[in-house]
């Protein structure tokens, strides 16, 4: 059976940060200077010689190896499966047992399509870890009267949680769909996928709200798109705002009340207009509005927030890690329906975020 | 719960304040504010106004680079497919379209913004605003 550190790789090694590099160098009496790839290369040269080494080395890592910085999409299976019935299922479907081995094909034969190099049990009884392999690109190398071409590749790791029946995506999001796909086919068809959609449909805010986190920075469209307002219409807009600094200045309300009366005239032709808070969005493809703290409440976005479709937006929010309360932050693509932890994250705090918003 | 009824009304109702306004487009989000409620429930009766010409569907093709999100062009001027090759002219991602990267809105169809105008001439009412704020 593959346990935990088993089904790392050098590619996961590289994504640990470099002082925990240093540290399983010098508890396995390795030279811990150089680059992030030389250690992460002696490391791993190191603890292929023995599995218990690996075992033993790796422990302490496991919790956050296949986490760190990553991008998360989440699918739920329609019939729940056991921990066990996901596992035989795989086990019956593939070239060989993933659970029990570890097999990497050589590099020309790794595709765009995502292949499943190996699996194992999770950090709980409930949960199993699975790795694909997929190539994600070519570097090109030219020099001088040739062009040497070597393939790229990335591991995906797919999180299945059996309590839940949801099974989470960690990786390229836009790969998510075929690695989905792969896995429907491995579990035969017995069940299918669905992509979890719900979250992002509502507003950026419930996700924040659910979380108990700040909304630092959103990305948003206008809701609507106005026709191309000619020159005195945008004139007459933009004068009103002129006109209320000025009266915070002359606290002459008479040249305020002038403007606005234009600004109204302005849409005289019209039988209904929009508020003025979308009038002021006229041509914007998009508003980025973006603060140091919490942003909801600040007068620019509360004004602007009812006209404005959220696309992606940013959310800080405060989780207790080992006993530590420590600040997590988090991207989300309300159109890419994913979440991506630009802090490096832990299976806890990912477990936390899948409670709060996907369940 | 809205009887459906209660809701055909009221996207009915925004789709032609909508009309008699500045708006050229919507996205189907605004017609769910308006509302009140989820955008799979407004959805069918905003294609049921495409059906009968009020409202022409546009997809909108989005640069799925997460720091982009230009939209790059909509059905309208060309056709793209599943799988096309793209680069984004505003950030210069490359990608291959996928049915992810294509965003309903409705416009609002010139005839029929001509016709409710015409129509809606001798009520001679004052200019009233619409909010989309609940």
């Amino acid at each position: 059976m593959n346990t935990i550190s088993e089904i790392i790789f050098i590619q996961d090694l590289m994504s640990l940060p470099k002082s925990d590099l240093k540290d399983i160098c010098t508890d396995l009496n390795l030279e811990d200077s150089g680059y992030k790839g030389d250690l992460a290369g002696r490391i791993y040269s190191s603890l292929n010689h023995s599995k218990k080494t690996k075992n033993d080395v790796l422990e302490n890592y496991k919790n956050k190896i296949f986490a760190g910085k990553t991008s998360l999409t989440w699918f739920k299976l329609n019939n729940m499966l056991s921990k066990e019935e996901f596992k035989n299922l795989i086990r019956e479907n593939h070239s060989f047992d993933p659970f029990e081995t570890t097999s990497i094909p050589p590099l020309h034969e790794i595709s765009t399509e995502p292949f499943l190099i190996g699996g194992s049990d999770g950090n709980n009884n409930n949960d199993v870890f699975l790795r694909f392999i997929h190539k994600s690109g070519v570097n090109e190398e030219p020099h001088v009267t040739e062009i040497t071409t070597t393939p790229k590749t990335s591991l995906s790791t797919v999180y299945y949680h059996s309590d839940s029946g949801i099974l989470e995506l960690r990786g390229d999001s836009r790969k998510g769909e075929t690695i989905a796909k792969i896995i429907a086919r491995l579990l035969k068809q017995q069940v299918s996928l669905e992509r979890i959609e719900t979250p992002f449909y509502h507003k950026i805010d419930d996700i924040a709200n659910n979380l108990g986190g700040a909304l630092i920075d959103a990305k948003s469209k206008p809701e609507m798109l106005l026709e191309d307002l000619d020159e005195d219409k945008i004139k007459a807009v933009a004068n009103v705002l002129t006109a209320l600094d000025n009266y915070f200045n002359t606290e002459n309300a008479e040249e305020l009340e002038t403007q606005l009366q234009q600004a109204n005239n302005a849409f005289d032709d019209y039988k209904f207009t929009v508020p003025f808070s979308a009038l002021i969005l006229s041509g914007m493809e998009e508003v980025g509005l973006s603060g140091e703290k919490e942003i909801r409440g600040l007068p620019l976005f509360d004004y602007l927030n009812p006209n404005l479709q959220h696309q992606n937006g940013y959310i800080r929010f405060n989780f207790v890690e080992d006993g530590f309360e420590k600040p997590f932050t988090i991207r989300v693509g309300m159109k890419s329906q994913s979440i991506y932890f630009s802090t490096r994250a832990s299976e806890q705090v990912i477990a936390y975020v899948r409670e709060q918003v996907i369940i | 719960m809205v009887a459906q009824f209660e809701i055909r009304d009221k996207v009915l109702e925004f789709v032609q304040m909508a009309t008699l306004s500045p708006v050229k487009g919507f996205y189907p989000t605004s017609a769910a504010k308006y509302v009140n409620t989820s955008v799979q429930t407004v959805f069918p009766y905003l294609i049921d106004l495409v059906k009968t010409e009020e409202l022409i569907l546009v997809w909108e093709l989005r640069c799925p680079n997460f720091d982009c999100n230009k939209t790059i062009n909509d059905s309208k001027f060309e056709s793209i497919s599943i799988d096309d090759e793209m680069e984004c002219p505003k950030c210069g991602y490359e990608f291959e379209v996928s049915n992810k990267d294509f965003f309903p809105r409705f416009d609002i169809s010139s005839s029929y913004k001509e016709y409710l105008n015409k129509k809606d001439d001798n009520s001679g009412k004052k200019k009233r605003v619409f909010s989309l704020q609940t």
